[in-house]
């Protein structure tokens, strides 16, 4: 349960620092959704948190804004989401003294974004250990880099006044078709609402 | 809709939002999600490897151990869902457990078979990632089977011979045993199964102990009791069938000791003893205690219709045909059959009978003479079953299967028998306080 504690507070102080308030009012009920183990309802609210938090925070131009405070948001949410869907192991326990550090240092970040960065990255780094992860990770980062790479290349068409339409399709026509690249594997795919129908038990 | 599907939505509405609303944070915030999905489902590729142990033989309805041996052949923490692929009527226990990345382990669970010879496949397991997004079911290959024997279970045959009777048992033991009256025949002490309202206050507040009132009972004419003493009622390795017929006997005495009651005791050379039903009481019942000395035979065979399947000695059909009609004859003895007919010649006119005899030899004369005796006389038919007098420890495959055959055609015969007059087959157990105490 502690790295839903470390994610909780993470967004919490990252929504702070930016300056929001659906953080607080969201994310009580998603503690509270893990710690009943409900994960479709952790996946309904943090949908509705999602978008409160995409209406409420705003960046009209990407290549204006303040870089470090959309991490600030955005990182924690990352994590957010992570810590609500895994399920924790007892034998992997954190070890106190770094989630202590972690916890801190969010709060240190309070004055400093770049340390909060900082933290919360050290924080997704310590989620994503111990998950033997190669593909995976080389996928996200290479889709990652491809991305701020063509926002790079395409900051003259791009970076216009008035111009937040545009990059918001070219990012979601580029994000779409870079993860398409990866999406050809077939995988059998958990049922939602399962805690309803039970259909997931079904032979 | 799959789990998926709600973080891909989450996605097409964030840069719906961004569109709409002129703002880039919904499509970062989609793309970092989408990126974050794409992790995900390129890292689930799970392997398991596993192994069924079961015992080879069961017993029916017991429930038995199944160790699964299980090894996380992936790089990744993977939660596993257990399913049995079991055979209609089996009934199997769904364990779930969390496998670290290439560990190995035994699971335990339970599995309960029903009767008969199965090929057991290797259960399919559901490997689930640790974000409950994406499974894997690894079904068992057709080599996985492995062959189990589920034998009938003693225990439960006994409770199935007794369940059913008690509706039947109870019309024939009021018959039998009379109608209580209002009269006062003893007391006694309290036992389980009593009524409260028979609690006499009185005495247990003298005696300082619960102590309830036992009134007559009435019954309609005499009883017989016709206890057959034939071979194959005296037949038996620890205890015959005899010995628990002539306990029975002495009890349904003693509890009809109000009535008149008679006994006629037949084996293979005809009437042995004979018990006119001319007084009551207990020294009456003493009487009829004296004639029931009847010995055992000792023997490996049971009481059954057919023997045990012969290994070594072969006789042709004809021979043993002729040998089985000759026999009796040369050891001066006729066939049960016949001693079953003039042991009810001697019966009167009408009265209540009770018969305690084995049913599997001469079952078509038992019949003839049932239902012959059903017109003029109340009737039940107490027959000790071999099968539940069978004591060994540890039956082999054989004598398993062997049993329940007989076991199979004896329940047909009962239920023929059932269909004429009210018929019981009795274990060991079943003697008359056992079967009393269902009725309390």
């Amino acid at each position: 349960m502690i790295m839903i504690v470390i994610a909780v507070i993470a967004a919490a102080v990252g929504g702070l620092i930016a300056g929001l308030k659906v953080p607080l009012l969201f994310l009580p009920f998603l503690f509270f959704a893990k710690e009943k183990k409900k994960k479709d309802i952790f996946l309904l609210l943090f949908l509705l948190y999602a978008l409160a938090i995409g209406y409420e925070f705003e960046i009209a131009n990407i290549y204006s804004t303040d870089l470090p405070l959309v991490l600030c948001v955005v990182i924690p949410q990352l994590l957010l989401l992570d810590s609500g869907l895994k399920d924790e192991h007892p034998n992997f326990a954190k070890p106190k003294i770094i989630v202590i550090s972690i916890i801190s240092a969010f709060f240190f970040g309070w004055l400093v974004k770049e340390v909060f960065v900082g933290a919360v990255l050290i924080a997704l780094a310590f989620e994503f250990s111990g998950e033997n992860a190669r593909r995976g990770i080389f996928a996200a980062v290479s889709s990652l880099a491809l991305l701020i790479g063509a926002l790079a290349l395409a900051q003259g068409m791009l970076n216009l006044e008035g111009g937040a339409a545009t990059q918001v399709v070219f990012i979601a026509a580029f994000s779409t078709l870079t993860a398409l690249l990866f999406f050809r594997t077939s995988v059998d795919r958990q049922e939602f609402g399962a805690w309803i129908t039970n259909k997931s038990k079904k032979r | 809709m799959k789990r998926e599907d709600v973080l891909l939505l989450l996605i097409s509405l964030l840069f719906v939002q961004g569109y709409l609303f002129r703002n880039v944070f919904p499509a970062l915030f989609a793309s970092l999600i989408l990126l974050y999905l794409t992790y995900l489902h390129l890292e689930f590729s799970p392997a398991i490897e596993s192994e069924r142990q079961i015992a080879r033989k069961l017993k029916d309805a017991e429930r038995v151990k199944t160790k699964l041996r299980l090894k996380n052949l992936s790089n990744k923490r993977l939660t596993l869902d257990i399913f049995e692929l079991l055979p209609p009527g089996f009934n199997a226990e769904t364990p779930a457990l969390i496998l670290l990345e290439g560990e190995e382990r035994e699971v335990e669970y339970f599995i309960t078979p029903v009767r008969g010879i199965f090929k057991l496949r290797n259960p399919t397991i559901r490997a689930t990632d640790t974000r409950g997004l994406y499974y894997a079911d690894f079904l068992p290959d057709s080599e996985s089977k492995k062959e189990v024997e589920v034998y009938p279970n003693l225990d439960k045959i006994r409770e199935e011979s007794k369940a059913g009777e008690t509706l039947q048992f109870t019309k024939a033991y009021s018959a039998l045993f009379g109608i209580q009256t209002l009269e006062l025949d003893t007391l006694r002490e309290f036992q389980p199964g009593d009524e409260q309202r028979h609690i006499d206050w009185k005495a247990t507040t003298r005696l300082g102990e619960l102590i309830v009132k036992e009134f007559l009972k009435e019954t309609k004419g005499d009883v017989y009791i016709v206890l057959d003493a034939g071979k194959e009622m005296r037949k038996g390795i620890k205890s015959s069938k005899i010995d628990f017929a002539t306990t029975l006997t002495l009890q349904l005495a003693y509890a009809l000791r109000k009535s008149r009651l008679g006994l006629i005791v037949y084996d293979d050379y005809g009437i042995k003893r004979i018990e006119a039903a001319r007084t009551k009481g207990s020294e009456h019942v003493e009487q009829i205690a004296r004639s029931l000395n009847i010995g055992t035979i000792p023997t490996t065979l049971m009481g059954l219709k057919l023997s045990l399947p012969e290994k070594g000695l072969r006789i042709k059909e004809e021979s043993r045909a002729f040998i089985s009609k000759i026999l009796p004859i040369v050891k001066g003895r006729r066939s049960s059959a016949t001693s079953l007919v003039e042991a009810v010649s001697s019966l009167p006119a009408t009265a209540f009978l009770i018969f305690i005899a084995d049913i599997t030899t001469n079952t078509s004369e038992l019949i003839k003479v049932l239902l012959d005796l059903r017109k003029r006389h109340e009737i039940i038919l107490l027959s000790p079953n071999p099968i539940l007098f069978y004591d060994a420890d540890s039956p082999d495959r054989e004598t398993l299967i062997w049993l329940y055959e007989r076991y199979k055609e004896r329940e047909e015969i009962i239920k023929k028998l059932n269909g004429i007059v009210p018929t019981f087959d009795l274990g060991y157990s079943d003697l008359l306080d056992t079967i009393r105490g269902g009725f309390g």
